[in-house]
């Protein structure tokens, strides 16, 4: 039997099945690349980066 | 500074530019003499620097403590970078640093367009400080709410009451999933 019960499948937001209410509720969102690539086609999306623990934490 | 750091944060928004994304958000900005976490304001500002000069047309936001950008305001890397008018906009959390009537008075004077909240935290009285933040963008933290929460219109409609008119709402979920929406 097909497992349809995957992690992936339980988070996801269903961005294929309805594009028409996202675009009509949301002006932008705010995701972890690359999980929110598949955002980017649908509503302008802004990757998220931490300045401290990501970008910063080399500096140390 | 570390060159690779960076090297690393240009490669980051250059990919993610190319898969599409309207822009980058860089949250826990730190600087020196903020008292905590202090990565370096120049450091920082030259990363900052770095992506605009990487992505010149995208969306830079940018998050921070509001002891923090009153020290990264006036550095010439910081303006070069993150100036608003090159579509840069900055934003600082006011949950246990400082109370919320203080943050009302505070940010306008520190130049910032929107303050980020903690719902988990916010009271009625926290948001009615918010909204009185006058020619600002609001949003709003969404920390713990899943994404059945935000996309069933719980969280949506909770934000919606927090913010008057700007209809912009942001947050997290720490579920390295989804972190924001911003509604309207």
């Amino acid at each position: 039997m097909r497992n349809t019960g995957s992690v992936r499948n339980r988070t996801s937001i269903p961005t294929q099945a309805k594009p028409p209410r996202l675009k009509a509720h949301i002006a932008r969102t705010l995701g972890y690349e690359p999980f929110a690539d598949r955002y980017t086609s649908i509503v302008p999306t802004l990757s998220y980066h931490d300045g401290y623990t990501t970008l910063g934490s080399t500096l140390h | 500074m570390n060159p690779n750091s960076s090297a690393e944060g240009v490669a980051w928004v250059k990919r993610d530019h190319k898969h599409g994304y309207a822009g980058t958000f860089v949250d826990d900005f730190e600087a020196e003499g903020s008292g905590q976490h202090e990565v370096g304001t120049m450091r920082n500002c030259s990363i900052i620097e770095a992506i605009r000069a990487a992505i010149p047309n995208d969306l830079i936001e940018i998050n921070m403590q509001p002891q923090d950008s009153a020290i990264t305001w006036a550095s010439p890397g910081w303006k070069r970078g993150a100036e608003p008018g090159r579509s840069g906009r900055t934003s600082s959390g006011v949950y246990s640093y400082l109370p919320w009537d203080t943050a009302h008075l505070l940010h306008p004077n520190l130049a910032l367009q929107g303050v980020h909240v903690d719902l988990e935290h916010a009271t009625q009285g926290d948001a009615y400080c918010v909204g009185l933040l006058p020619a600002h963008q609001y949003w709003t933290g969404l920390h713990r709410f899943t994404h059945d929460t935000i996309w069933n219109g719980a969280a949506i409609s909770d934000a919606t009451w927090v913010k008057p008119s700007r209809d912009q709402v942001s947050g997290s979920t720490y579920t390295r999933h989804s972190r924001a929406v911003w509604c309207r």
